[in-house]
């Protein structure tokens, strides 16, 4: 049998879910003699065409020329797994979905018109189909691992749609909302990161998006409670993953 | 004699705060023309956080770099600590440097 192909790919986004990839440093190893990495810009200039068994995509869309290559990528790839908030959700850029996109590009650059971009920003799954989706600002390195050992024995990955709530408890940590009174969107907020701030006293602030069923009407009244404004709700849902928690909020 | 001409092309450029391309002509090995195109689209950063709580630049700037959130993360606390007026103890100051 051929030595399954790797390719990542990045679009607009910060780099840091495909490093996650370069973190395992443990697995690299191991994982590279089971894959052949043929396109991976961060790791190295060497670039092996298509097509791929399966590739991992980075980033949002927002250019014209990256909706293009989004679907010449879907074509070339036999898997396509997006990896990230910006990939899954359209990322921290998507705020400027509700705002003047000429506004914001006036106030940050001294000459818009050499940018080239859209006025939205868009997970990929808008443009093309995707098999996978790993959400997280940034990914989970277990689940990586996870999904690329399924599919190299052809089994589904586990990205089980709990909330950080379940993992909190799992892992025997106490709960900063009930003993500490700390603001958390542990509730609402897609499991994955193994509640990594709550293990520190710190209240989620959903980085991995909405939870599959999110239950924002009854969790808002909670954050009021323990000190937030509604300028602080508005804020702390107008994140990373802007664009899917303002899909799920069904207090308004 | 006809003047040699070089052109020398980098595609793909990564850690440039996204990926770029770099084009540099050289006739008879002086440099002519360099041509640096960050094709990394823009997502507004100085926009959007404007209007934020003071708490959250720190968090948001981290993703502006997957590669060096640090960086970001402690010039966001120093920007606002610096408009606040506030002084962080030398521990502090000494635990910032070792991150």
């Amino acid at each position: 049998m051929s030595v399954p192909t790797l390719a990542v790919w990045k679009f607009a986004s910060c780099d840091g879910c495909q490093l996650t990839l370069l973190d395992c440093e443990d697995e690299l190893l191991t994982l590279a003699g089971r894959v052949q990495i043929a396109t991976f810009l961060e790791a190295s200039s060497d670039i092996v065409g298509g097509p791929y068994d399966v590739s991992l995509v980075e980033g949002s869309i927002t250019t014209p020329a990256d909706e293009r290559r989004i679907k010449e990528i879907r074509e070339q790839s036999k898997v396509l797994v997006t990896i990230g908030a910006c990939a899954t959700a359209g990322g921290v850029q998507a705020l400027r979905n509700f705002a003047d996109i000429d506004e914001f590009a006036s106030v940050v650059y001294a000459k818009p018109e050499y940018l080239d971009t859209v006025a939205t920003s868009t997970p990929a799954a808008a443009h093309v189909k995707v098999d996978y989706q790993l959400q997280g600002c940034p990914i989970d390195r277990g689940q990586l691992l996870d999904t690329l050992a399924a599919l190299l024995v052809g089994r589904k990955p586990r990205l089980p749609a709990k909330t950080v709530c379940t993992e909190c408890k799992l892992r025997g940590v106490t709960c900063v909302v009930v003993a500490e009174g700390i603001p958390c969107l542990g509730p609402v907020t897609h499991a994955g990161c193994g509640a990594l701030c709550p293990s520190y006293h710190r209240g989620c602030y959903g980085c991995f998006g909405p939870a599959a069923t999110p239950n924002s009407a009854a969790l808002i009244p909670v954050l009021h409670r323990d000190g937030m404004s509604g300028g602080d709700v508005d804020r702390v849902f107008s994140t990373f993953n802007v664009a899917n928690f303002a899909a799920e909020r069904h207090d308004r | 004699m006809t003047p040699e001409i070089r052109t020398l092309s980098v595609g793909a450029l990564t850690r440039v705060e996204g990926e770029g391309a770099l084009h540099v002509t050289l006739t008879d090995g002086v440099v002519e023309s360099v041509e640096l195109n960050i094709y990394e689209p823009p997502r507004f950063f100085e926009a959007f956080l404007r209007g934020r709580a003071y708490t959250e630049p720190p968090d948001i700037t981290a993703r502006v770099c997957g590669i060096c959130p640090v960086a970001y993360q402690i010039s966001a606390s120093n920007a606002i600590e610096d408009a606040c007026g506030v002084t962080v103890p030398p521990e502090l100051v000494a635990l910032r440097r070792l991150l």
